[in-house]
């Protein structure tokens, strides 16, 4: 158990909890559909089931939706619940950390 | 005011159903118009528009069912044809339909048909299940705040539709300006004031609402900067100027536009819903067990065998009976007919007509139950939930889950599952799921094991037909990994699927289906199946003077050119030839086409000599992986070309060849 609130995380890195949307300038392509089925920037959505056994499920308000680990490890997060899971290894696995440069980080950081 | 596009006269009215993936519009759709299209319980079930009409109070609409979209950005081809539809052909009225007990989500593209400037009338479905979840809404208030008329219904228990018949009537008198909903962010709507009167007076806008076009601009819709191409490059630096002020403003505008649309509806949400239970949990702790890491795909495969298992232990006792009732016609007619009309007419009526035919509809329960049990699996809600225990290993060959729904869709008939794969974003991906789908076994195999393992494998009937489809899926997984690394290599593309509620199967609609289903299996065999065996009659018949059936016969003849092609796979009578060129127009005819070549012979014992139970097993091998008949190479050439479908032909056929042949020949090896 931890809870990584200061944190940033790639979506496929939670395994179980609730977080908010941060960035989803990684699946620019998707990002038309993924605002219509209500993945936006700043909503609110809840992992039921991490991508590590395959898929991800995801809450989004009464919607169960299935998300590919490809799609999910582009999603930047940040936990909202104290009572967040991560999968093997995804705390440490930090978005900030993990995939971006310094100017990304600073962006983040400054949320500029 | 006369209606767009309609005959006042005739009192005509165009009505397009448009909502989310899932949210009743088929059920909506059979409601008004009295008709019986397929309604299932996941995304996708209609992946084309389909037509019909109804009249009410004088008013007769032409009602066009639409595939579900989550908003108006297409993506794959069933979106596009809504999204296509929605832009062009302008209805004079569009139904939003809602699943009324997921607002947040249906409300986002109910929006954006309103900024589309269309005429709406917002569908509440799913009234049933909206009470039993103890949730209310506020229907008048919803109304005023969108400025639309709303109206709840529930499709499937036929509740309100009445009501919205009324409302479509009485609405149909106010269709003469359209609603604007108008944003919170004033810099937004400046900019779309600006955008508006730059392109209201352009060439550009000639079928398209300005508005709708100069926030599908803000929004950098890909589609739509096409648009913005032809405009002279004054509007379309003014356009772009506009757009990158926006944006120096609020950030990125198609995000604060999506926002905006998403406080809008949490705000109907709070003033117009009533919640009074907390999340129902029975979906999420089925979903832990039936989408478990370890136990989903083996309960995936253990509900394949169960399907099969209802089929033949069911079935069989039906089949028993058409049989017995059957060889009493064949019966009945001979001794009727015999020294009452010539003797090759008796062989037509007893060898052709009762003999092909009949070997063929006997069949008919089994496959009842197969598609019954399909029926049921598709209406709980299971349907995506095995593209998403699949999900892994379909990942593993380069494909997603998504792909492996049209394979499912082909356990029942491949052509269904050709067009299903329209709901795939990429197009190789969908190229190479059209190429697999003839893998997956249709229920026109199923007379093919049926008569075999009954003869061959009377004892483990089941397994043995349950490990014809599980080699099915194997063979279309690896051959799709190989198209995948080489004549169709490509990044699996990311994807999101929608796993609806678990639901009581519809028992009406799930017996209708089958029904439905098995009708058609019975109108095949009144026609291109007694049309083949007419066929294969005369070719057993002819050339004047030879045995029925002989070698010496047409059919003997073209057997035996094939004949030769087959013996690597154990396989040494011309018979099989002919079937297995036969089978080629429809599978079904396959065994029509044994029981016509023998006449009144025994088929049991007459497959007897042909085979061996390990031939016999290379044979249902062949037939379950060869070229598709007819009806599926057809749907292959209109969905990917006829290179595709001639393709598709070959290599299946070579494939099939060399399975059925290794199995034959390892299998000796052991067996002796």
């Amino acid at each position: 158990m931890s809870s990584k609130g200061s944190e940033r995380f790639f979506l496929n890195n939670v395994r179980w909890g609730r977080c908010r949307i941060v960035d989803l300038s990684g699946c620019e392509t998707q990002k038309s559909k993924l605002r219509s089925i209500g993945l936006i920037e700043s909503a609110v959505v809840e992992v039921m089931r991490g991508s590590a056994e395959g898929m991800l499920i995801l809450l989004i308000g009464e919607s169960r939706m299935g998300l590919s680990n490809s799609l999910a490890s582009r999603i930047v997060v940040e936990p909202i619940d104290e009572r967040i899971r991560f999968v093997d290894g995804g705390e440490e696995n930090n978005a900030v950390k993990g995939r971006f440069g310094r100017r990304k980080r600073y962006r983040y950081r400054t949320g500029w | 005011m006369p209606l767009k596009g309609a005959s006042v006269e005739e009192n005509v009215i165009d009505i397009a159903l448009a909502g989310n993936p899932n949210v009743g519009k088929t059920a909506v759709f059979n409601a008004l118009t009295g008709m019986h299209q397929k309604i299932g319980n996941w995304p996708g079930v209609t992946i084309e528009k389909k037509e019909g009409v109804f009249s009410f109070a004088g008013i007769k609409a032409k009602v066009v069912d639409l595939p579900g979209i989550y908003g108006l950005n297409a993506f794959s081809l069933d979106e596009r044809i809504s999204r296509d539809y929605l832009v062009t052909s302008k209805p004079d009225l569009v139904l939003s339909i809602i699943d009324s007990t997921n607002l947040q989500r249906n409300l986002y593209l109910t929006l954006e048909l309103i900024e589309m400037g269309l005429n709406i009338i917002v569908v509440l479905n799913m009234q049933d299940e909206l009470e039993a979840k103890n949730i209310s809404i506020d229907t008048e208030g919803m109304a005023k705040k969108l400025g639309v008329p709303v109206v709840m219904i529930s499709a499937l228990k036929h509740t309100g539709i009445k009501d919205l018949k009324e409302k479509i009537v009485d609405y149909r008198g106010k269709i003469s300006s359209k609603t604007e909903r108008k944003f919170n962010d004033q810099r937004i709507e400046e900019a779309i004031r600006k955008i508006e009167s730059l392109v209201s007076h352009s060439d550009i806008c000639n079928e398209l609402d300005p508005r709708w076009l100069s926030i599908k601009l803000i929004e950098r819709d890909p589609e739509y900067k096409l648009v913005l191409e032809r405009a002279s490059s004054g509007i379309k630096g003014a356009v772009d100027q506009i757009v990158s002020d926006l944006e120096k403003s609020v950030g990125d505008a198609s995000v604060s536009i999506a926002q905006e649309r998403y406080r809008f509806i949490q705000e109907i949400e709070t003033d117009c819903v009533k919640k009074n239970t907390v999340r129902a949990d029975f979906t999420d702790r089925l979903d832990r067990i039936l989408t478990n890491r370890w136990l989903g795909i083996p309960i995936f495969f253990f509900l394949m065998w169960l399907t099969f298992q209802v089929t033949f232990t069911v079935g069989n006792f039906f089949l028993e009976q058409i049989e017995i009732g059957f060889e009493w016609l064949s019966e009945s007619a001979t001794s009727l007919l015999v020294g009452n009309v010539p003797e090759i007419l008796v062989s037509l009526v007893s060898d052709g007509i009762i003999g092909g035919v009949g070997s063929v509809m006997v069949f008919v329960p089994n496959i009842f139950f197969l598609f019954l049990m399909i029926g049921v699996l598709e209406s709980s809600g299971y349907m995506s939930r095995a593209a998403f225990v699949m999900d892994r290993l379909m990942h593993k060959i380069g494909l997603h889950g998504k792909s492996f729904i049209p394979m499912i869709i082909g356990f029942g008939c491949t052509v269904p599952a050709v067009m299903a794969t329209r709901t795939l974003e990429s197009r190789k991906d969908r190229l190479i799921t059209i190429l697999v789908s003839p893998f997956m076994s249709c229920s026109a195999r199923l007379p093919i094991y049926l008569t075999f393992t009954a003869i061959f494998f009377s004892k483990h009937q089941s397994t043995i037909v349950f490990s014809i489809y599980v080699i099915g899926i194997v063979a279309a997984i690896g051959m799709a990994r190989l198209f995948k690394s080489t004549i169709l290599k490509g990044e699996s593309s990311p994807f999101v699927l929608e796993l609806p509620p678990y639901r009581p199967p519809m028992v009406k609609e799930t017996l209708r289906f089958a029904g439905s289903k098995s009708l058609m299996f019975l109108k095949r065999a009144g026609t291109i199946i007694f049309i083949v065996v007419l066929v294969i009659w005369a070719l057993a018949s002819f050339p004047a003077g030879v045995e029925y059936g002989s070698r010496e016969s047409y059919a003997g003849v073209i057997g035996s050119a094939v004949a030769p092609l087959m013996k690597p796979m154990g396989i040494d009578n011309w018979e099989s030839g002919v079937a297995v060129l036969m089978g080629g127009l429809a599978k079904e005819v396959v065994v029509g086409t044994y029981q016509t070549l023998i006449g009144e012979g025994n088929l049991e014992l007459t497959l007897n000599e042909y085979f061996t139970p390990l031939s016999a097993y290379a044979f249902m091998l062949f037939t379950l992986l060869y070229m598709p008949c007819v009806a599926v190479f057809g749907a292959i050439w209109k969905e990917a070309g006829v290179k595709w479908a001639l393709f598709t032909a070959i290599y299946t056929t070579v494939f099939a060849f060399i399975v059925a042949s290794l199995v034959f020949r390892i299998g000796s090896l052991f067996l002796g």
